[in-house]
């Protein structure tokens, strides 16, 4: 379980978490939607302590960093390192003994050579095979889905089932609702560093539909589409 | 085009402010430091004229990086791409084509300048994708990058090394020993991003003993040919070369901690000003690293703990 208690995060004047208090419930993928500047990243980074910030952040687990694993949006690699040092040194960060990454490799990777010449894809995939050679109880997503192929999207699809179904907790952020619809049990609603709906499973649709209707509203019929 | 270069110059002034240091002032110091280290170099080293031509050449090489030519490929036309390369070259290639013709090489000098302008035609993606083997690869990440960065300077000085064996200069030999720990030092200065901290579950005193630990080991690796090239040759002056390897050790601890001092942000003016004091006096080192230690131990206690 992480339970946010009246997370508040200013940048300068600028306020972009706005007394957030929320419990996410443990074993369940939850997933955060909002446009672009609406606070995602800037949550993840509070809940991994990358950022200060006033109020809570409570877990079962302590401290959370040491049993996270965050996927930043645009996973950035030293210059010089191929995936597999990477790898190494993300396992050895955790005190994690890997004998055989080739066995972990499920992207297919090529793992021998520099990581920072990897496609923005590639990056991503290599980022989340670290996360999951760390074995973490929590799991950030930044975005997870942007810029990977479909064949890598239905891998990650299935890795997050498969995270799910071993207990982990898992939080997943997308510009777009339709990538957290199959992956996600609950889903809130980011606006202007607050969370202003929050939807299960069951309730999803509606959820869509209010935020398309919120988004649009009448901005397309000033467009004289022909 | 103009804008351009206007953007580099504000780069540099941006850099530079950064430090803490007046762009006229700081060029005026790249100067002066140009002019010393090539002096320098021509008072001590033999074929100095060639040994100078190299690492001319290697600066100016370092500005056909694919990465870098292809940004300003997609900016700019093909007339002007090329004409931008032309004059980088030729103003990196004049430094020292200029000092070569104060020492009155003036063959070289032209020909340097020659060869210079034209490396503007060649574009290394090689310098991107070849991957240097390296012998530190159990022990990621700073000497892994650092050696594959500076292996050519690393051989350019263990082949000194042996010249000075060959010439029983024993001086000379000590001097790329030293050499080597500078090049070290460098790569353990630059901070990495704050991800590669975080991710370690480690408290800021483990954190800081497991790069000290890391660090010595590769150290010692890298620095085993020369040690055992030096000990073969002049094996009548062990102590001095002893008493380098340990000195070089501290100086690459106060490293480690003068970065994690400063982290997340580079060295400072005051912090880089305290450390090439001890560099200078070695003795400063006793003050230097305790008050490096505690700094880089609150520092990392921020994001670690």
């Amino acid at each position: 379980m992480i339970q946010i208690i009246g997370l508040n995060k200013n940048y300068g004047s600028k306020e972009v978490l706005k007394g957030i208090s929320y419990d996410f419930e443990p074993g369940l993928v939850h997933g955060i939607v909002g446009e672009n500047g609406a606070g995602k990243t800037t949550f993840f980074k509070c809940i991994a302590g990358l950022e200060r910030f006033d109020g809570d952040i409570k877990s079962d687990v302590y401290p959370i960093k040491n049993h996270l694993g965050l996927l930043e949006t645009n996973p950035q690699f030293m210059s010089k390192i191929t995936g597999w040092e990477y790898l190494k040194l993300i396992c050895s960060a955790r005190k994690i003994q890997v004998d055989n990454f080739i066995e972990q490799n499920v992207f297919d990777l090529p793992l021998d050579e520099y990581a920072e010449n990897y496609s923005t894809g590639m990056k991503k995939k290599l980022a989340l095979t670290g996360l999951l050679l760390q074995n973490n109880d929590l799991f950030i997503l930044d975005e997870p889905f942007n810029g990977v192929d479909i064949h890598s999207n239905i891998l990650i699809n299935e890795i997050i089932n498969k995270l799910k179904q071993a207990g982990k907790t898992l939080l997943i952020s997308s510009h777009i609702f339709s990538t957290l619809n199959d992956s996600c049990d609950e889903i809130h609603l980011l606006k202007e560093g607050r969370f202003i709906k929050h939807a299960k499973k069951d309730s999803f649709d509606a959820l869509n539909k209010q935020m398309q209707q919120f988004v649009i509203g009448d901005k397309l019929d000033k467009l004289l589409i022909k | 085009m103009n804008y351009y270069f206007k953007l580099q110059f504000l780069r540099l002034q941006r850099t530079l402010s950064a430090l803490g240091i007046n762009v006229y002032l700081g060029i005026l110091l790249s100067l002066v430091i140009f002019i010393a280290f090539s002096k320098y170099l021509f008072l001590k080293l033999a074929f100095q004229e060639y040994i100078y031509c190299l690492i001319a050449l290697i600066t100016i090489f370092s500005l056909s990086e694919k990465t870098r030519n292809e940004k300003i490929k997609l900016i700019f036309s093909k007339k002007h791409y090329h004409q931008i390369r032309l004059i980088e070259n030729f103003f990196l290639s004049l430094p020292f084509a200029i000092y070569l013709v104060y020492e009155g090489k003036y063959l070289i000098s032209l020909m340097l300048l020659a060869i210079g302008v034209m490396l503007c035609l060649v574009q290394a993606n090689w310098l991107r994708t070849i991957k240097v083997p390296t012998p530190f690869r159990r022990w990621p990440f700073e000497f892994v990058r650092g050696f594959r960065t500076a292996f050519p300077l690393l051989l350019f000085l263990y082949a000194i090394c042996i010249i000075a064996c060959n010439v029983n200069n024993f001086n000379l030999g000590l001097f790329c020993f030293g050499a080597t720990f500078l090049v070290a030092m460098s790569f353990n200065l630059k901070p990495e991003k704050i991800y590669f901290v975080w991710i370690y579950k480690m408290n800021a005193k483990e954190f800081l003993l497991h790069k000290l630990w890391n660090a010595f080991i590769c150290m010692t690796i890298l620095s085993l040919p020369f040690l055992i090239t030096l000990l073969i040759c002049f094996s009548d002056h062990l102590l001095p070369i002893a008493l380098l390897q340990l000195v070089g050790l501290v100086f690459l601890a106060s490293a480690i901690f003068a970065k994690y001092a400063a982290y997340p942000n580079e060295i400072n003016v005051a912090q880089g000003f305290l450390y090439a004091l001890s560099l200078w006096f070695p003795p400063m080192l006793l003050i230097v690293i305790p008050i490096f230690y505690l700094k880089s131990r609150k520092q990392l206690k921020l994001i670690l703990e």
